[in-house]
């Protein structure tokens, strides 16, 4: 695809998407705001709620900037697949690879975390204990939200 | 020519899409299409920041860009000779499908966090989407999927004779990239606590069926890249071309009933979600690397016995982690 070509898509998606966006703006504008037809939340048992204030943590940012270096040296090793085992370059993609699966071990990315114990209701009939065993038992714990 | 078809079908599917999840009533297709579009209209004449406006059309323009480059992507998937470009091209020749995956994988991304930053506080799965939580696995598993391609360099298609599709040699790769595609359209739809905002939603469901197409395109349109070079005229090109609305329709119909039983079964941890999705996407590249480069990629055989027992390594370490309910005829 040459640079012009690419100059020429952009201008048609960028088109397109002004037409799209003003016929739907103009055509279909209605001044009476339509009736909110979303469902009520349906009523979710103890064990499943996340309450939505608890995000969970997120410090994985750096080590995921990390992995993609050599994500993207392994993308380049596919050009010398052939290689033999024995050569260098094919040394350095497995330790590549190796680096990528110590980053996100170390970094607790690929573990799950033990859930919290959460305080159930006095008496729970059958159906409120089946729903929660669908979900898997890990509960993010609770940060304060000025940490992220 | 094909892109305004694709824009065709898509849009007023992705419209129905959006009037389909919030009104869950027995109206007619058109009455629901019509109802989304005033729904769209007015919520979009309610946007009123410059910004969030700005960032939504970039949405919609990342979405139709990517409509613009399938038909590339498929016509180079499909390429067999190689012929020689002259001048400088932009995306040459030999890594023409790795590359337009990973350009397609990128405007996914850019439309993602753009279309997740203009629904900050309404949407209770923003931290993840904001983070490196979902084009991570998706890298991951675009390097994986991506020693399945059709390269040009000719040595690879020495290997072996055989005309296995990915499907059957990558499971591995392909579900980690469906799941790392279709991820944030699933959490965002099944979230407990969400507000209604309609032009997102309706963006979304239109990110969901290019997102689709992507991956029938990856898993039909390619051909292993040891399988021989072929006539142009068989008939396996035809069972492919068959094949890919077909797909298509199965991969949407599996993802309207995962969401709408999340939906009514209370939404899904989005952590464990996105953890399942990094392994997964880790094992199959891992896979791929050790097919490629120690095994040498001689038998095709080896391909999907190492792809299936990593999926199944890979299972038995996840599945543990997650009860199976008990049996409905306990219950009196």
């Amino acid at each position: 695809m040459e640079w012009f070509a690419f100059l020429i898509y952009f201008l048609i998606a960028a088109c397109c998407a002004l037409v799209v966006w003003f016929m739907i703006k103009m055509g279909f504008r209605v001044l009476t705001p339509p009736e909110s037809v979303f469902r009520e939340p349906t009523r979710i048992s103890a064990a499943n709620t996340v309450p939505t204030a608890q995000t969970p943590r997120l410090f994985w940012n750096f080590t995921s900037t990390l992995i993609v270096i050599p994500t993207l040296l392994l993308v380049l090793g596919i050009a010398v697949r052939n290689l033999p085992l024995q050569n260098p370059v094919t040394y350095t993609l497995g330790s590549l690879l190796l680096l990528i699966w110590c980053m996100a071990l170390w970094s607790g990315m690929l573990a799950f975390p033990k859930p919290l114990p959460v305080d159930k209701p006095a008496s729970p009939d059958r159906f409120e204990q089946q729903t929660p065993e669908l979900k898997p038992a890990s509960q993010p714990p609770t940060i304060p939200k000025e940490s992220l | 020519m094909v892109p305004l078809l694709l824009l065709l079908f898509f849009l007023p599917a992705s419209l129905y899409l959006a009037g389909a999840v919030s009104h869950s009533s027995q109206a007619g297709i058109k009455a629901t299409l019509l109802a989304s579009l005033h729904r769209i209209s007015y919520a979009q004449h309610q946007v009123r920041t410059l910004s969030q406006r700005c960032l939504l059309f970039v949405s919609l323009i990342c979405c139709l860009f990517s409509i613009i480059l399938l038909p590339l992507f498929a016509e180079s998937l499909s390429q067999r000779s190689f012929s020689l470009m002259a001048g400088p091209d932009l995306i040459t020749g030999d890594f023409a499908p790795l590359l337009f995956l990973g350009l397609l994988l990128l405007l996914h991304v850019a439309g993602e966090v753009c279309l997740t930053i203009t629904e900050q506080k309404r949407n209770a799965h923003t931290a993840f989407f904001l983070n490196s939580y979902f084009w991570l696995p998706a890298l991951l598993a675009w390097a994986a999927v991506a020693y399945y391609l059709p390269l040009g360099n000719s040595d690879s298609t020495t290997g072996a004779v055989s005309s296995m599709w990915l499907v059957l040699l990558q499971p591995l790769g392909s579900l980690a990239l469906l799941l790392a595609l279709i991820g944030p359209y699933l959490l965002s739809n099944t979230a407990r606590a969400r507000t209604e905002n309609p032009v997102q939603n309706w963006i979304r469901e239109f990110r969901m069926l290019i997102s689709l197409l992507i991956i029938v395109l990856t898993i039909i349109g390619s051909r292993t890249c040891f399988s021989p070079v072929e006539t142009e005229n068989s008939p396996a090109e035809i069972i492919r071309i068959c094949m890919l609305p077909v797909m298509t329709l199965i991969l949407l119909l599996i993802v309207v009933r995962l969401r709408n039983h999340f939906d009514t079964h209370g939404g899904f941890v989005a952590e464990s979600f996105w953890k399942l999705t990094l392994w997964l996407s880790l094992t199959a590249l891992t896979a791929s690397f050790l097919a490629f480069h120690v095994l040498g990629m001689s038998d095709h055989l080896m391909h999907v016995l190492l792809n299936f027992s990593l999926l199944a390594i890979w299972a038995g370490f996840i599945l543990p982690k997650y009860h199976l309910k008990p049996t409905a005829t306990i219950q009196e």
